[in-house]
């Protein structure tokens, strides 16, 4: 055992100053493979940053982390799929719960008409001092007594809709919508306030009244149409949310995963593509290595022999060659991670894209980037060079391993 | 003659070392295949996506009432659709032509109402235009223009809760602002494919939307598709010259879609992020290798230049072994991405659990891949001139060689 580690330190070593006898050659190896770890771990920031942008975008849009609604609400949302409220057993599980905040909402399509123009949109009753830091609108219109405001009839709409309807604020609008009769219910509303959201198709998808009077308008008085639910734990998003799928059949529980596909879709094949991408650079790193490995081995076959003749194995030889490569790959490694983290250092006030505003907002994000570095990225990558770059390097070391000491030493010119 | 020796001579130098070229060689035709497959399967989305939002409701080009894709009211309208057709019918370059108009109204099945957008069409002539006709997956679609006939989406249907054969009643806002309301009874259900569409369309006559909505004979676009999308700026300059009111305008699929085509801006963009940094590598690598079997041949070069060859004659060779090393991995990158191209071609591209998102793009599942000029060459070109350039740097030392000095290298 002894003498085994004694060995292997000096092939550690050996390596080392063979790694060092060419630093031109080595370094510009060394570069292909910091280039290789650099891109692939700063790229996954990047496009985990559209994704992780994309989702706190899905869960701010009146998401939140759990929804709780009547059950077929979500393939069907409409008025027919209500529930009374305040429930106590709701309750009573929301309090077991770790949540940041609740937010009980009516939410119904309706169509919003001006003097001028007619538009559909999705009727949203809330209680803004719930909506605070659970959602957009939330933090939008903090005054929380906008809609009592006009005598409860306050509603707020998005600057791009208010555009469409060619009105303007404290004018009064018309809402139209399906009551619990199936008969059709319009209600005016004073435009109390107008909000800005990062997407335009927000502002034109939501309008805003108080909870009760939407419940009023619409003869839903006593019931509602969803509760959302924001966690201060994200973590335990699924646990919570199995919890309460069990608790409460004769309702529906959603986590925002299920209720974003797109979201979810749009993390599925970004992991394929990363680790797909990850592959093929890494794999190009290695032929660049393979190739510096044999020219090593070239310049030294005389030496090599050399070392055999005085009683070095073929497997020490083996092992020399792979140790160098293993330094090698370390370094660069080392140095494309400290890059990788310096370009997400420069990056960290976000990347703009919005030259490409409208194709942002197709996909649903906002027109900032913000790369977000995770570490399974990171672990992924310098485990995926480590292991294909010392699969590689076998290959010349095996060579290097079968030269036989006389023919070897009788290279030299 | 001369030149001809350096070429024989960069060619066998190639291949003094066989392994370390064929590794090099290996790198950069792989790094090529994948660039080929990339952009292509990239490119091939893009012009299926493209080509389903012109096909499905779009078309190429539309003529419209300036401003009103971005504003569209109703009492902006086209006065005499009619004329304007037949004079633009006549234009080379266009295949067909269709009036249409539009209301954003309030739809009401017996047990539901929605908001909805109705689009009054010309039964005839929107087949030509739009595939949504052929798109009909029950019922029928519109037989005559003077029946209160409507198709519908399928997402609409169901919200709705109505099959064919059922009344829907739609509520709005005539041209003159007046309250218009009318019954129609549903003959066909659509799908499209596309989320909007499928969602929020009603299609109508265009006479009897005429009526409904107080229109007189007029329409708010001019649906144009073209012979190929291709040369659509030159056709768009014709069409204006023919609009002699200036209160229209003509509008391609870009400015009425500004989202789909910079979205597709957005995705070449990041797609070459990713791009750049394989050909870098790949760079890297051959320099790498360029470099070594420079250095290691000093000796060799100072024989050279004692014999009588210029300097300038040296580089000239060793840079046209990189252009060869380059242009034969790049060539087998080529054909083998080209093969992998051709494959998906036939057999599609599934990219799993990406449905949702396929749909968002109006793409189908599985994307049939196309060999274009684009795809193929833009990625193989650019290792092309980073290795030429590149090549320069240990190449231009040689022009301090010094001949005695030179040999007595190792």
């Amino acid at each position: 055992m002894k003498a085994f580690s004694a060995r292997a330190g000096l092939l550690l070593g050996l390596a080392f100053r063979n790694m060092l006898r060419n630093p031109r050659r080595s370094i510009l190896t060394l570069s292909a493979i910091s280039v290789g770890v650099w891109s692939c771990t700063s790229l996954a920031a990047l496009a985990r940053g559209v994704g992780a942008e994309m989702a706190r975008d899905a869960i701010y849009n009146l998401t939140g982390h759990i929804q709780i609604h009547a059950p077929d609400y979500v393939e069907d949302p409409s008025i027919e799929h209500r529930f009374k409220w305040p429930n106590q057993k709701i309750n009573r599980l929301l309090k077991e719960i770790d949540t940041a905040g609740i937010a009980v909402r009516v939410r119904v399509p309706a169509v919003v008409a001006s003097e001028r123009e007619t538009r559909s949109v999705t009727l949203v009753g809330i209680d803004p001092a719930q909506e605070q830091g659970l959602s957009f609108i939330g933090d939008k219109i903090s005054a929380g007594d906008l809609f009592s405001a006009a005598g409860k009839s306050g509603i707020v709409i998005g600057r791009a809709l208010l555009d469409e309807l060619e009105t303007k604020q404290g004018k009064r609008v018309v809402l139209l919508s399906q009551n619990t009769k199936n008969e059709i219910a319009d209600r005016g509303f004073r435009i109390t306030a107008v909000f800005d959201a990062e997407l335009e198709s927000t502002e034109k998808s939501y309008v805003f009244v108080s909870r009760e009077a939407a419940q009023t308008m619409l003869g839903m008085q006593g019931e509602v149409s969803e509760i959302a639910v924001t966690l201060k734990d994200k973590d335990k998003l699924h646990e919570y949310v199995t919890r309460l799928k069990q608790a409460l059949p004769e309702f529906e529980v959603h986590s925002w995963r299920e209720l974003e596909p797109l979201v979810t879709a749009l993390n599925s094949i970004q992991n394929g593509f990363l680790f797909l991408w990850y592959l093929i650079v890494i794999v190009t790193v290695a032929f660049g290595l393979v190739n510096t490995l044999f020219m090593a081995i070239y310049e030294r076959t005389y030496e090599i022999g050399l070392t055999q003749a005085i009683g070095f194995s073929p497997l020490m030889v083996l092992f020399e060659v792979v140790f160098e490569s293993f330094y090698l790959l370390i370094s660069g490694a080392i140095i494309g991670n400290i890059l990788a983290l310096l370009t997400n250092l420069w990056l960290k006030d976000g990347v703009d894209v919005s030259a490409f505003a409208r194709g942002t907002e197709m996909i649903g994000v906002s027109s900032m980037i913000y790369p977000d570095q995770r570490i399974s990225d990171l672990v992924a990558v310098n485990i995926l060079v480590l292991i294909i770059g010392i699969a590689g390097s076998v290959y010349p070391a095996w060579r290097a391993s079968r030269l036989t000491p006389v023919e070897a030493m009788g290279r030299r010119e | 003659m001369h030149k001809a020796v350096i070429s024989v001579l960069a060619w066998r130098n190639i291949w003094r070392n066989r392994r370390r070229t064929l590794l090099t060689l290996l790198a950069v035709a792989f790094s090529s295949a994948v660039l080929v497959f990339f952009m292509s399967l990239q490119l091939s989305s893009y012009d299926t996506s493209i080509n389903a939002s012109v096909s499905i409701f779009q078309g190429h080009l539309q003529v419209q009432p300036t401003g009103y894709f971005k504003k569209p009211k109703m009492y902006h309208f086209i006065r005499e659709p009619r004329a304007l057709i037949k004079n633009l019918a006549e234009l080379k370059g266009i295949t067909a032509v269709a009036p249409r108009a539009y209301a954003y109204v309030l739809v009401s099945s017996a047990r539901r109402t929605v908001g909805a957008q109705v689009a009054g069409v010309d039964p005839e002539l929107e087949k030509n235009v739009s595939t949504i006709p052929g798109l009909v997956r029950e019922g029928e679609y519109l037989s005559a223009d003077d029946l209160y006939q409507a198709v519908i989406g399928q997402d609409l249907a169901h919200n709705l809760g109505v099959s064919t054969g059922e009344q829907i009643t739609v509520l709005g806002q005539g041209q003159d602002g007046s309250m218009a309301a009318a019954a129609f009874q549903v003959v066909g259900i659509f799908q499209s494919g596309s989320r909007d569409l499928d969602r929020a369309l009603i299609e109508v006559p265009l006479k009897i939307f005429q009526e409904v909505f107080y229109l007189g004979d007029a329409a708010h676009t001019i649906v144009i598709k073209a012979s190929s999308r291709h040369r659509l700026a030159e056709l768009k300059k014709n069409i204006s010259a023919r609009l002699k009111n200036k209160k229209l305008s003509v509008y391609s699929w870009e400015e009425l879609m500004p989202g789909l085509k910079q979205a597709i801006e957005l995705d070449m963009a990041s797609g070459w992020l990713f791009y750049i940094s394989l050909i870098l590598i790949v760079v890297f690598s051959v320099f790498n290798t360029f470099l070594m079997s420079i250095l290691e041949r000093t000796r060799e070069f100072g024989v050279m230049l004692s014999l009588g060859m210029k300097p300038a004659s040296i580089i000239k060779m060793v840079i046209l072994e990189n252009v060869f090393l380059s242009l034969l991995g790049v060539f087998s990158g080529i054909v083998i991405g080209s093969l992998v191209v051709i494959y998906y071609g036939i057999h599609g591209f599934y990219i799993p659990g990406a449905e949702e998102i396929m749909k968002l793009w109006n793409l189908p599942t599985a994307v049939k891949t196309r060999l274009s000029l684009r795809g193929t060459l833009s990625g193989p070109a650019v290792i092309i001139a980073a290795n030429f350039v590149v090549a320069f740097i240990p190449a231009l030392k040689l022009l301090r060689l010094q001949p005695v000095e030179a040999m007595r290298a190792v």
